[in-house]
């Protein structure tokens, strides 16, 4: 076991380094880089562009050089801890990253926990009553969410907050809290917001979870080896919760692989929506201004995230089904 | 066989699944007595019933199935009777009797093993829901239960998956975790089908050892007939739900009533006959589970039907020597009196 993950672990360097290499090219691809929009941002606003200035700008931050060379010094900082620097915020990248990094955390695993509390009992329940009244109406609702984009559910409860309880839901923070430092009043208003966002987040996926829950379970329940449990005079929970139901949960357990690089990517839009200091809606714009560094460590992060997950999932399969070898 | 005290009555007992297709009638009005101390094989082909009519003994009849009929009377149990077919299907009353009074070994020994625990674990539940022994108390004893079935190395088999067993030692690990509370009656599904011919024969005389000594009743369900006669003392031959013909093994194999116990032994190989012979087939093909056989299910591809076989349903009748068959030609009697 110890000596697959040590091997795993070895494994990821290429491959994050190859990602790197790809997503730097890939961020690089459209012509330009953040200078030539920023000209042309001034020039739309009729503003002098000094041209000297921009090239003097250009040597310093290394843009006139092949872009290996760019990829060099761009990874030689990041093995030093330094991630360079946003040019759109005119901040270094960990500064811009930090604080969101810890909302989108605090979002996302709020959200997972909500998604597997409900799944998992919900799905067991529809199964175990199949075409009971009880699991029309759990089918309903999960098609239902699946079908309801998320963006969508999010301006609805806006709206519901706007229209019936006349409070503003958006954002993760009251006005008087958004800027302050952090303290136990901010972390109470935090928590007061945060409903709406796991909510959104979280519905499409628990009522994925739900589904495939139902359905894995259905699959387990005829297996022979649930009747012979049952022979052997356990009582039904007990068997249910032994037997079939800690096979079914394989496919969710796999499934948090995708946990960590969505905290990153995930949910763009319903953050844009619901104005969410989170990460999202930055890695959007840094991409689309060409923020190159902003941009590059968010990618970065993605895949590291991605591989690490994967792995962490794999070892929670491993450990939670034996048939699972570590060759 | 009357000489041997009554463990479980079945007394004309129904089961029908209830489908969108209509409703099957899997087991009809089957009556059999088991004693103590004694086998009963039940023979018959795919479909005839006979796996529904043990899991019904279970109360284990999977949904949409229902017993909708009978009785079934255990006489093991404290010894007051009890009627089976009438607790309450997951209640206490029944999980008493399931895995510590009458325990099933099911069809396949592949699939009745959970993937996900170890062997020792597996055969645990039934002696930690049954007994009060203690964990280190119940590997002791798993481990000499392994060893008694024939299992080398028990205390590395213990810890194993059932993956990690061939066939014929996971099938001994089913028969293991069956007997484990010492039961009473022993229902055995096809226990030796999903395996190759030599251990086949090794399971059989496992079998063979465990009745001796465990002074247990056994109801052996095969559908190969000379399986069971190495086995059984009474034979129950079911076709469509029903028993068709009973009687000592030894001599329903020897000289068939029924023309379907008939058919059924003329169509397996036998040793010493000559190889270009062909074998002999059962005209016409299983009967449609959702057809009402108007007259016995058998006629149609019966060779010795009479005209009231289309009309009229046989019961069981006791010929010479404890024979019993439900067929009008055999019987002699075609009046059909009821």
């Amino acid at each position: 076991m110890i000596s697959y993950i040590i091997r795993r672990i070895f494994y990821m360097i290429p491959t994050l380094i190859i990602i790197s290499m790809i997503s730097f090219a890939v961020i690089q691809l459209p012509p330009g880089d953040y200078l030539t929009t920023k000209i042309a941002q001034l020039q739309a606003q009729d503003e002098l562009v000094n041209i000297d200035l921009i090239e003097a700008l250009r040597a310093e931050y290394g843009l006139d050089k092949p872009v290996y060379v760019q990829y060099g010094k761009w990874i030689w900082n990041i093995l030093h801890g330094n991630f360079g620097y946003s040019w759109e915020w005119q901040k270094p990248v960990e500064e811009v990253i930090g604080e969101r990094i810890l909302l989108t955390a605090i979002i996302s695993f709020t959200a997972t926990f909500m998604i597997y509390l409900v799944a998992i009992p919900v799905g067991i329940f529809s199964a175990t009553n199949k075409y009971s009244v009880g699991d029309y109406l759990v089918t309903i609702i999960a098609f239902v969410g699946l079908a309801l984009p998320n963006f969508l559910l999010a301006l609805l409860l806006l709206f519901i907050g706007y229209a019936v309880f006349d409070v503003s839901l958006a954002g993760l923070f009251s006005s008087e809290f958004a800027n302050a430092p952090w303290s136990a009043a901010k972390v109470g208003d935090l928590l007061k917001h945060l409903w709406i966002p796991v909510i959104v987040v979280g519905t499409t996926s628990t009522a994925g979870r739900i589904r495939v829950m139902r359905g894995n379970l259905l699959d387990e329940l005829n297996k022979p080896y649930v009747m012979a449990a049952r022979a052997k005079g356990l009582s039904e929970i007990k068997l249910l919760f032994k037997y079939p139901v800690r096979v079914a949960l394989n496919p969710l357990i796999s499934g948090l692989s995708v946990l960590l690089p969505q905290m990153i990517s995930g949910a763009t839009i319903t953050a844009v929506v619901l104005g969410l200091p989170t990460t999202g809606p930055m890695l959007l714009g840094a991409l689309r201004s060409q923020d190159v560094y902003l941009a590059g460590a968010f990618i970065l992060l993605l895949c590291t995230l991605t591989v690490i997950s994967t792995l962490l999932s794999d070892i929670l399969l491993a450990w939670s089904d034996p048939r699972i070898q570590y060759e | 066989m009357s000489a041997k005290p009554l463990l479980l009555e079945i007394k004309n007992l129904d089961v029908n699944f209830y489908l969108d297709e209509g409703t099957v009638e899997a087991v009809q009005d089957v009556s059999l007595d088991i004693y103590q101390d004694y086998a009963l094989g039940i023979v018959g082909e795919s479909g005839c019933g006979k796996s529904v009519l043990s899991q019904a003994i279970m109360r284990i009849v999977p949904r949409p199935g229902e017993i909708t009929g009978g009785e079934l009377v255990y006489h093991g149990h404290n010894s007051h009777p009890v009627d089976i077919a009438k607790l309450d299907g997951t209640g206490k009353a029944i999980r008493a009797i399931r895995g510590n009074e009458i325990a099933l070994i099911l069809q396949e020994p592949m699939a009745a093993l959970s993937p996900l625990y170890t062997v020792g674990n597996q055969i645990r539940d039934a002696l930690f829901q049954h007994t009060s022994m203690s964990r280190n108390e119940a590997r002791d004893y798993i481990i000499e239960l392994l060893d008694q079935v024939g299992i080398p190395q028990p205390e590395t088999r213990i810890d194993q998956y059932p993956f990690e067993l061939s066939g014929g030692l996971r099938q001994r690990v089913v028969i293991a975790m069956a007997i484990a509370c010492k039961p009473k009656l022993l229902i055995a599904d096809e226990p030796t089908t999903a395996l190759d011919v030599t251990i086949q024969a090794q399971i059989l005389k496992l079998f063979q050892e465990l009745k001796d000594s465990l002074e247990i009743s056994i109801i052996f369900i095969s559908h190969d007939l000379a399986v069971i006669s190495e086995i059984a003392d009474e034979v129950a031959v079911m076709y469509n739900g029903r028993v068709v013909e009973k009687g000592p093994a030894s001599k329903v194999f020897a000289e068939p009533l029924h023309p379907y116990t008939v058919g059924l032994l003329k169509s397996v190989p036998k040793l010493g006959v000559k190889s270009r012979e062909r074998l002999t087939v059962i005209e016409g093909s299983v009967p449609d589970p959702f057809m009402k056989y108007k007259g016995c299910a058998f006629h149609p591809r019966c060779s010795i039907r009479e005209e009231v076989c289309t009309v009229q349903c046989p019961t069981l009748k006791t010929l010479e020597q404890e024979r019993e068959v439900a067929c009008f030609p055999i019987q002699g009697n075609t009046g059909g009196t009821e």
